[in-house]
């Protein structure tokens, strides 16, 4: 690693980088305590509790080992598929790279900058999804202080080689849409990418679980921990890094770790050798916008102008926004597509029993009278997830940045722009609402009125969420930056925002399930809980949230 | 018309960025806003334009006190800002379709005023092409476009002739003339000397917040006793030595 690389990587941390957690508002730290304290142990509890049913199964069978391998396996999976959105915003649509193409540093230097940056971001999301389990699994096998040095140089190394092939992947395809005329396809192109590697792996994984009975009675029969590498096969890396936890006694267990570190590096040199060819001429142009300039006639006005209230105008603003702003799509609109067009998909094309079994219980449960109240609250509930997750009212006062100053001077009430904000994240959240919806009539075969009901009370669960999250992001807003891509992927408030969704998505199912609501109760229960959140939300963002957006200054 | 009276602001650190001020924009004359780099002159302009909100004082728009009837008072104004690089993924023409429903601007006269800019600019042909792709000048253009289709009564101005070609700086200038000889306010800020003294009716020159000097240039002569150009009286008032 030579010195202009860790110039550049420290430039572009310090340039309007952390998470946009804004210390000096008292409001911050009331956030934070209440995360730290209230939502983290939650999780923990119900991550430790999980992590112990696997680890005695599996104790049962002498195949504990398997939980380590499934914890890297699946850590690395969601370094690559969050990786993938990470790259493609980083490398290609954040704005700063057009103020370092014109400096005197090679391609790769720049890519390992960038790579490193995104580094730092997957070792917290590693550090939530594997760190626990390691530790877990230390404490019950007794193991000594070795065991822990080697788990973290494994956390260390881990989200390397999934992260580089998300590059590769990235920078390859870009490099051959850049070739085109038409670059402003990029960011569907780009955009499709994601959705298409998602759904990719939903069918390699598939495909690695499929395995006949006689295959795993063989496996269980080889001895102690032998399934524990059945799952490495999508990461081939991870092999190595199971075998060092496992045997960290004994000198292989060294050997392994030395061999994953080593693969590790060189596949990071390895990429930035490939980047060295095809980075600049895929990244050059990017922020290029074509031009037609055909004329408008005279009697062309008539057609093009329009007049819209204040209020319809704010809001097709902020939709245009987000869908063309090429990072704001793949972060916040796109993942609400991806979700459900990703269940269907695999579901539609599972070839194996179990899946086939499944589809009919839930199409029965849509059917069955005594159920439907319950399924009303799930489908309730990860509408509520769906309009939380995609961040677009969380980061609706970051993504103005410095340009913050037009909402000021415009003649529109305060109150008339922050309801535009609420309803793009509530119109955005309903497109992904009516994928759930062909999912429910057409994979699920649930009854059209049901259908109906679902629609209209999806906007209490999208509301309810997008007023969640347009407060936290009024409280701490991340004015200050310099690429689209740090308003809403390094943006603290996201993540507030899905904790609050899954929240109110807990206390949905969980009403639904202890009351035993049947239809008719759930349409009166659930709309008036949902209405009673809106109703103080609505109250909270009149009064707090209108003075507070008023005294914003950017 | 505009006023102010006795305002002040600082910034959050100490910085007094406007120290007090008092000053009246008639209407019916080109009102220029000169002064150094961090002067307080877009300190100011963001008071006025309801941006800021002054620490102390009062600030009125025709009439209407900005703090107190904010949204009347930002519908008197035109407020074309120093840095054009704003509504860039919208395309031109959904820029002036915005601007106009945001300012209540009826259709009829929506579509005329469209047209006749568009014509006067030689804009026509990239209306709908995204400002992304427009050149700075054209940016700076397309957003004056849309400040004046509400035909604004007072029409404020931060730095307006950067990155202009002459021919649309020279328009300019003419539509500033055209406003307040129909009786309307302008007001704008600049640094470049040489535009101010050949537009300005009336100039005010303010330095490290304070107003040094308002009235027009004659005055200004009068007032230091020398016959010199702006440029040399401008240096001599705000030089802190």
């Amino acid at each position: 690693m030579n010195n202009k690389t860790w110039i550049l990587t420290r430039a572009m941390l310090k340039n309007g980088g952390g998470l946009g957690l804004n210390l000096k508002s008292k409001w911050s730290w009331v956030l934070l305590l209440l995360i730290l304290f209230v939502s983290l142990p939650i999780m923990l509890y119900g991550y430790v509790e999980i992590t112990a049913f696997f680890y005695n199964s599996l104790a049962a069978i002498g195949q504990e080992g398997v939980l380590l391998s499934w914890g890297l396996v699946i850590s690395a999976m969601m370094v690559f598929v969050f990786g993938v959105f990470h790259v493609v915003s980083n490398f290609y649509f954040a704005n700063d790279i057009e103020n370092y193409l014109p400096m005197p540093v090679r391609p790769r230097q720049i890519v390992g900058a960038k790579f490193l940056q995104i580094l730092l971001y997957e070792y917290i999301a590693v550090g939530f999804s594997f760190l626990p389990m390691l530790v877990y699994f230390g404490v019950r096998q007794g193991v000594s202080a070795l065991y822990y040095l080697y788990g973290l140089a494994v956390l260390i190394f881990l989200p390397i080689l999934p992260l580089a092939l998300a590059s590769l992947l990235v920078m390859l395809i870009m490099r051959m849409v850049n070739l085109t005329r038409y670059r402003e396809l990029l960011r569907i192109i780009g955009g499709s990418l994601a959705v298409f590697l998602a759904l990719g792996f939903s069918f390699v994984m598939q495909r690695f679980n499929e395995l006949t009975p006689e295959e795993l009675g063989e496996l269980l029969q080889s001895g102690s921990n032998s399934l524990a590498l059945m799952e490495t096969k999508l990461f081939p890396t991870v092999r190595w890094a199971v075998q060092a936890l496992l045997r960290y006694e004994i000198a292989a267990g060294l050997t392994n770790l030395l061999v994953f570190i080593g693969l590790s590096v060189l596949v990071f040199a390895a990429l930035l050798l490939i980047s060295e060819l095809v980075y600049i001429k895929g990244v050059i142009g990017i922020s290029e916008s074509g031009s037609r300039r055909h004329k408008i006639r005279e009697g062309e006005f008539g057609r093009l102008v329009k007049r819209r209230t204040a209020l319809t105008a704010c809001l097709s603003n902020e939709i245009k926004l987000l869908v063309r702003t090429p990072i704001y799509f793949i972060n916040c609109v796109l993942p609400g597509f991806i979700w459900p067009v990703f269940f269907t998909v695999s579901f539609i094309f599972a070839s194996d029993r179990s899946s086939t079994v499944m589809l009919e219980r839930l199409s029965g449960a849509l059917n069955d009278p005594n159920t439907m109240g319950k399924a009303l609250g799930i489908i309730l509930a990860l509408v509520a997830f769906l309009g939380g997750a995609n961040g677009i009212a969380a980061t609706a006062i970051s993504r103005e940045g410095q340009q913050l100053y037009i909402k000021r001077y415009i003649p529109v009430s305060y109150r008339k722009q922050l309801a535009a904000k609420l309803l793009s994240g509530v119109v955005i959240g309903y497109t992904s609402v009516i994928l759930v919806l062909v999912v429910l009539t057409a994979v699920l075969k649930a009854p059209l009125y049901f259908a109906g009901i679902v629609l209209i009370l999806s906007f209490l669960p999208l509301l309810l969420t997008s007023m969640g999250g347009l407060l936290f992001d009024l409280i701490n807003p991340k004015l200050e930056w310099d690429s689209e891509q740090k308003a809403v992927k390094q943006n603290v408030n996201v993540f507030f925002s899905i904790l609050f969704s899954v929240v109110i998505a807990i206390a949905v199912i969980a009403v639904s399930f202890a009351f035993d609501l049947s239809l008719a109760w759930a349409l009166v229960v659930l709309p008036a809980l949902l209405l009673a959140g809106c109703a103080g939300f609505y109250y909270l963002l009149s009064t707090y949230g209108v003075s507070t957006f008023k005294n914003l200054e950017g | 018309m505009i006023t102010l009276e006795n305002v002040s602001k600082t910034y959050p650190g100490g910085v007094k960025a406007v120290d007090n001020v008092s000053l009246t924009v008639p209407s019916g004359e080109i009102f220029g806003f000169l002064g150094p780099n961090g002067a307080g002159k877009t300190t100011a302009i963001k008071m006025i334009t309801g941006i800021l909100r002054p620490d102390s004082g009062e600030i009125k728009v025709n009439g209407i006190d900005i703090a107190k009837n904010p949204l009347e008072a930002k519908k008197q104004i035109g407020f074309v800002p120093d840095d054009p690089n704003m509504f860039l993924r919208l395309k031109g023409i959904e820029y002036l379709n915005f601007m106009a429903d945001i300012y209540d601007v009826p259709l009829d006269e929506q579509k005329g005023r469209i047209s006749d800019l568009c014509r006067r600019f030689e804009m026509a042909d990239v209306l709908r092409d995204p400002i992304q792709s427009y050149s700075h000048g054209m940016r700076q253009k397309i957003i004056i476009m849309g400040v004046l289709l509400h035909n604004p009564s007072v029409w404020i101005l931060d730095e307006p002739m950067t990155g202009l070609d002459p021919r649309s700086s020279f328009l300019l200038k003419n539509m500033m003339r055209e406003h307040v000889e129909s009786g309307r306010t302008l007001f704008f800020s600049t640094h470049v000397l040489d535009v101010a003294e050949k537009i300005c009716d009336r100039i005010a020159i303010i330095n490290r917040g304070r107003i040094l000097f308002t009235g027009t240039i004659d005055e200004m002569r009068e007032h230091l006793s020398k016959n010199a150009s702006l440029e040399s009286m401008f240096l001599e008032l705000t030089d802190d030595e």
